[in-house]
């Protein structure tokens, strides 16, 4: 017992020593790497981890020996941190610009300075009253309890094995700090309308599709065997097409309804088969005739009263947008479960990704390399999984975290340069995949999407 | 070298690469800035031009990377530095309370009352519309540093940082001569040592300072990260964390395996010696007793070094 006290004595000593001698002989540490300070660019790319092992590696050998640099990266870091009155000044802040040409708003500011103390209570006045305004107006133009209820759709890419999420996270924070410049279909699903009824109706359905599933599953339905080989998986595409699938596929065209039994004889088939994920037209899709509206609108050529209002939306109509949810726009998810254990991926509009390692428990946000709407996925294992979705966008992950954007086959654009929107995938590693446009031309990859040969 | 002269010069980097470069042109949506295509492939051409400066890169990876940029984040400050004014428009919409709310974040930070936030997010608006020496020189932007690698609202709150950050470090090189690095640890030179010295304690001590120097040395760059900003920056676990985005107990478990490992490392270098011989165990363990105490400035030994050196 004395000598077991004594050696943790005498490890604490030596802890201590080392610790305070450690600040001296790190400063004596300064090599070459530390004279070159990293640009604001590489400094933001290492706080997103978007670089690859190599360059982190080098960013933090600088780190380690660069003072100014540590304490840019803290600054960085605390600034992730936005109390909740700012987020909520920033969002409405963002209303009222689009509402009114910024600039003339600058112009005011700068022409009639306000006093401090009326300052900040016209800066809480004015968005309040705007948003007060814009729900009003909403409210009349669209009353909730008289409009259909939006019907949302979670795709589930396999068969699970217990219950999916039922607490869905906001993704209002991951919202924040992606203001970039977005499409249509990302202005859309940013609307103002209350997303809660819309993910009670998810976990709903999804919950209910789950339980047909599992015990479907449970009457001696296989497990689906992982399988690795782009042959399998083209098997498995061809079986699917041959079994009448093919025109489902297709979000252009009407869907039948989804069939849960031919959903699980899937799962079942004894055939070893990758794992594979659907597209919205194929599964479980509760309004196909919506989803064929959408898409033949995102391919049909547009009229030039569209053009022209395509052409005014990147500036007002964002607000706009915001206000009037469309129909033809229902925010969809997916999600894509690992063959083995609870991971599970969900994917959707403006490129989301979050991640679930304990079945749906929590969800954490991943870096999306794309902020294309995700369509489709096929989860190989616990760390590779495929995504496809709209215009050309094609991602893989092979660690579970970081997910690498995958180049479109170039033979898959059109005489104008439009990629397709990808409607499916199968995957059979990290390596082989076959992805389906929604047009049905499929393309695989041996090579993890180095190259693409059509099929 | 054909590769090399391919991101040098935009005629042959458009032919080149003409497949990737198609693709990131149909995700960026230069289109809706009223931005020309020339000048979206030129910023494309310079992103990948800085990135494998003075390599040699297959085609591959130069298309890879191309596919990894934040496209249509980089068509925007293509187009704001083009003087697009629908994209000035967007940004200032879009981007002007992010801006000011990380702003009032970095402030608070510091432990100011973030009321300065406005002033601290607009003064790099000047900068960012471009700004030239002379009215005939064409103005340069700062947009023309982001080339796309990470978001541009990251890549904003880091430009923040560093003018927040070089803004206090000026400050505290007016305020004192002392380099604001060193604040708050421990100094290296103490005060006089007065106990009677034992003879051996020099020797131990530098060899125990040998010792830990190439034990930090053999570290790798994120260990050393990693004890930097615990030992010098005097961060919290929860503050490194956060910095390095991982949770506070991931971090704490791996700073105690970096411990370890340096002790490990320490006491084997003073065993083995450098040169040899090496201590043994008693005297190892006076190395780091010695280590503890203030470090060895005997002045009265220093100065009579000196008149030695002096006289002779």
């Amino acid at each position: 017992m004395d000598s077991s006290k004594k050696a943790d004595s005498n490890q604490r000593q030596r802890e201590e020593a080392l610790a305070r001698r450690m600040g001296e002989a790190l400063d004596r540490l300064v090599t070459q790497d530390t004279r070159d300070c990293l640009d604001a660019e590489a400094m933001a790319a290492y706080h997103e981890k978007s670089l690859d092992s190599t360059e982190m590696s080098r960013c933090e050998a600088h780190f380690a020996g660069c003072v100014r640099c540590r304490n840019i990266l803290a600054v960085l870091a605390a600034s992730d941190d936005t109390p909740l009155a700012e987020a909520e000044v920033a969002n409405l802040g963002k209303l009222i610009a689009a509402a009114h040409p910024p600039r003339d708003a600058e112009a005011h500011r700068t022409a009639a300075p306000i006093p401090i103390k009326s300052a900040w209570r016209a800066r809480w006045l004015a968005p309040a009253l705007g948003i007060a305004a814009v729900l009003a107006i909403w409210f009349a133009a669209k009353p909730p309890w008289r409009s259909q209820p939006e019907t949302t759709t979670t795709l589930i890419a396999q068969a699970p094995r217990s219950e999916p999420p039922q607490n869905v996270p906001s993704s209002s924070v991951q919202e924040f700090s992606k203001a970039a410049p977005r499409k249509k279909s990302e202005l859309d699903s940013g609307s103002l309308k209350d997303k809660t009824s819309d993910r009670n109706e998810v976990s709903s359905s999804g919950a209910e599709r789950l339980s047909k599933n599992r015990s479907a599953k449970d009457n001696g339905a296989a497990p689906v065997a992982p399988a690795a080989g782009l042959d399998a998986i083209q098997n498995n595409v061809q079986l699917k097409s041959a079994a009448g699938t093919s025109g489902a596929s297709n979000p252009a065209t009407p869907a039948p309804a989804p069939s849960l039994q031919a959903e699980a004889r899937r799962d079942a088939t004894p055939m070893a088969a990758p794992r594979t994920a659907t597209p919205p037209g194929v599964v479980n899709r509760n309004e196909p005739a919506k989803e064929s509206a959408d898409a033949a609108e995102s391919n049909a050529p547009k009229t030039p009263e569209q053009k022209s209002l395509s052409a005014e939306r990147p500036l007002k109509a964002r607000a706009y947008a915001t206000l009037a949810p469309s129909a033809m726009l229902a925010q969809s998810n997916i999600l894509v479960r690992a063959p083995l254990g609870s991971i599970l991926w969900r994917v959707g509009q403006g490129g989301s990704i979050e991640h679930s390692a304990d079945n749906g428990g929590a969800w954490i946000a991943q870096e999306s390399p794309s902020k294309e709407d995700w369509v489709a996925g096929a989860a190989v294992s616990d760390k590779v999984c495929w995504i496809v979705g709209r215009n050309g966008a094609i991602a893989r992950t092979t660690d579970g975290e970081h997910w690498q954007k995958i180049l479109p086959p170039a033979a898959a654009g059109d005489a104008s340069g439009k990629l397709p929107d990808w409607a499916a995938v199968t995957a059979g590693d990290a390596q082989t995949a076959v992805i389906t446009a929604a047009d049905q031309r499929r393309f695989s990859t041996r090579d993890g999407g180095k190259t693409w040969q059509a099929q | 070298m054909a590769r090399r002269s391919a991101l040098e010069t935009s005629q042959l980097f458009a032919t080149q690469y003409v497949g990737a470069i198609h693709a990131a042109c149909a995700e960026a949506q230069w289109e809706r800035w009223g931005l020309p295509r020339p000048c979206f492939v030129e910023a494309l051409r310079r992103s990948a031009e800085k990135h494998f400066r003075g390599a040699a890169p297959e085609d591959a990876r130069i298309e890879e990377y191309l596919a990894s940029l934040h496209l249509q984040d980089l068509a925007l400050a293509c187009a704001c530095m083009e003087g697009s004014e629908a994209a000035w428009e967007f940004f200032v919409a879009n981007f002007r309370p992010l801006l000011r709310a990380s702003a009032g974040a970095i402030l608070r930070s510091a432990g100011g009352p973030g009321g300065r936030a406005d002033e601290l997010a607009d003064s790099i608006y000047a900068e960012l519309y471009g700004i030239s020496a002379t009215g005939t020189q064409k103005r340069k932007s700062l947009f023309e540093y982001f080339h796309g690698r990470s978001k541009l609202s990251t890549w904003l709150r880091s430009v923040l940082a560093q003018r927040h950050v070089d803004l206090l470090r000026t400050g505290q090189r007016t305020v004192s001569l002392e380099s604001g690095e060193h604040e708050g640890r421990r100094p290296a030179v103490a005060a006089v040592d007065s106990a009677p010295a034992d003879p051996g304690r020099e020797k131990y001590l530098d060899m125990f300072q040998r010792a830990l120097l190439a034990a930090l040395a053999e570290l790798g760059a994120r260990q050393r990260l990693l004890l930097a900003q615990y030992y010098v920056d005097r961060l919290t676990l929860a503050e490194i964390g956060r910095v390095l985005r991982e949770h506070e107990s991931t971090v704490s478990r791996q700073l105690e395996q970096v411990r370890s490992e340096l002790r490990e490392r320490v006491t084997r270098s003073l065993r083995q010696g450098t040169p040899p011989p090496g201590l043994d165990d008693a005297q190892i363990s006076l190395a780091f007793e010695y280590a503890l105490e203030d470090w060895p400035f005997d002045l009265s030994r220093a100065l009579a070094r000196e008149e030695t050196a002096g006289s002779e």
